[in-house]
């Protein structure tokens, strides 16, 4: 008897166990399964074991999809997004008073992979630049964001100087004072392995506005203006950095900011 | 993106977490979600949870197990393959910590293993027809020894071919085939096989 599939040291039935399984699992090639079936031909009781075997099947894949669900898909969403932050740059500093801001943007997190994992999001044809994940990261910041975070110029001054250092930039606090507008934290970010800084400025009447910079190296490029994900968006390039101004405020007082700290920054 | 993110934020409720969390997830959106291996292991998560479950029979033990994948798959990221699959590359991963740390760990601490069938009972899940027979299905599974349980799992629940199943184990096609015939064969009911197959110094429990 030819048998081209590895035998299976199992016992006196468990080398044909393991072929009549290959079988009903559609893994043997068009030979093998010629020649079985030929045998089950001269052999019943052959075909009466694949029989057996094949009762030995169950609906697995519904069975555990029910595990799916009771996954703690939070918990590990938040344990891997610590881990590839990890992966990145340093967090500047723990600040207990973000815990609820923390909060949102884990749920929103959550959501949002799930998002993802879910293929609504198909491959873009083109990656998103920098400004898109700006304009995408500012959907998620609210007024409530910015309001909870206590007003403290001593560790603003130090996130500042940190935060600057990671772009050679001067960034102390009063080159960026704005009128109307409360400078309440700063983030450094990477982007494609480029630093990105971001301030969120909260004004009363339209809410949080950021003002964003990446060492992107790009040539010099005068102020420009684009609405992107609902922001109004006003941008130039300077000195091998790219800068933004995001926000709801209008196409004038976005355009008014900027020329205030064009010429400090 | 941006509106999906809008509307979530208008349902969320506060609530306490981690305070580290917000610089994580922070750097994770700005660093990472643009990466598609970061995304892919994200998406991930919940069936890499599963599979620690199936092969540790521990809640905690499965979170720890997809923690461990994590670490190795961030640090090896560069050497993952574009073009091959993300699921069966994290799958080999876990199976191999499993094997190799945690499994053996629990076995030298003399803890033993669980006995799976105690914990695949979910919470609040609805006695509907269908979760009675996926329940008892699971069980059925969870009572196979340990290695039939894992071939089981790959191969008909999460679709690996033969050899896929073997690359992943590390074992030979030839196990593969066995070890399912034997999980087949008491599933069928038919005992004295089993126990025969079962026997096999490669497929003992340990």
């Amino acid at each position: 008897m030819a048998d081209p599939v590895e035998s299976p040291r199992d016992g006196a039935s468990g080398a044909d166990d393991g072929m009549l399984t290959a079988y009903l699992d559609g893994e043997l090639g068009v030979a093998e399964r010629a020649a079985l079936e030929e045998r089950f031909m001269r052999e019943p009781a052959l075909k009466v074991r694949l029989d057996l075997l094949g009762r030995g099947g169950r609906a697995f894949g519904p069975a555990y999809d029910a595990l799916l669900a009771a996954a703690p898909s939070a918990r590990l969403q938040g344990m891997f997004a610590e881990l590839a932050a990890a992966r990145g740059p340093a967090p500047m500093r723990r600040r207990p008073w973000r815990a609820l801001a923390a909060a949102v943007v884990l749920l929103i997190a959550g959501g949002l992979i799930g998002y993802l994992a879910s293929g609504a999001l198909a491959p873009r044809a083109e990656p998103p630049g920098w400004r898109q994940v700006v304009a995408e990261y500012q959907g998620l910041t609210t007024s409530e964001t910015l309001a909870a975070i206590p007003n403290n110029p001593q560790v603003l001054a130090e996130e500042l100087t940190a935060i600057g250092g990671a772009l050679t930039l001067d960034l102390s606090p009063d080159k960026l004072t704005l009128p109307d507008a409360a400078l309440k934290r700063a983030d450094l970010f990477r982007f494609k392995d480029k630093p990105l800084v971001q301030l969120a400025y909260l004004t009363a009447d339209s809410g949080p506005i950021s003002f964003c910079i990446i060492a992107n190296g790009r040539p010099d490029a005068g102020r420009a203006f684009e609405v992107r994900e609902g922001f109004n968006v006003v941008y130039w390039n300077d000195a091998g950095r790219g800068y933004m101004l995001i926000g709801k405020a209008s196409r004038a007082a976005l355009e008014a900011y900027a020329g205030e700290l064009a010429p400090r920054v | 993106m941006g509106l999906l993110c809008r509307t979530a934020a208008t349902r969320i409720r506060l609530q306490p977490v981690n305070t580290t969390l917000r610089q994580a997830i922070h750097s994770t959106m700005a660093a990472g979600i643009h990466d598609p291996v970061m995304q892919g292991i994200a998406a991930e998560l919940p069936r890499l949870w599963r599979y620690g479950l199936v092969l540790s029979g521990n809640r905690d033990t499965a979170e720890d197990l997809v923690q461990a994948t994590c670490v190795r798959a961030i640090e090896r990221a560069h050497q993952f393959q574009p073009g091959t699959r993300l699921d069966r590359w994290l799958i080999a991963i876990l199976h191999s910590i499993w094997l190799n740390e945690i499994r053996s760990r629990k076995v030298r601490q003399g803890q033993g293993l669980v006995d799976a069938d105690a914990v695949l009972v979910f919470d609040g899940m609805k006695e509907t027809e269908t979760n009675i027979l996926a329940a008892q299905v699971l069980r059925e599974v969870q009572g196979l020894p340990e290695v039939q349980r894992e071939t089981v799992y790959l191969v008909y629940v999460e679709g690996l071919t033969y050899r896929e199943a073997a690359e992943t184990l590390a074992i030979p096609i030839g196990t593969v085939m066995s070890r399912l015939a034997a999980a087949r064969a008491k599933l069928a009911g038919l005992g004295t096989e089993a126990k025969a197959a079962a026997s096999h110094p490669r497929q003992a429990r340990e």
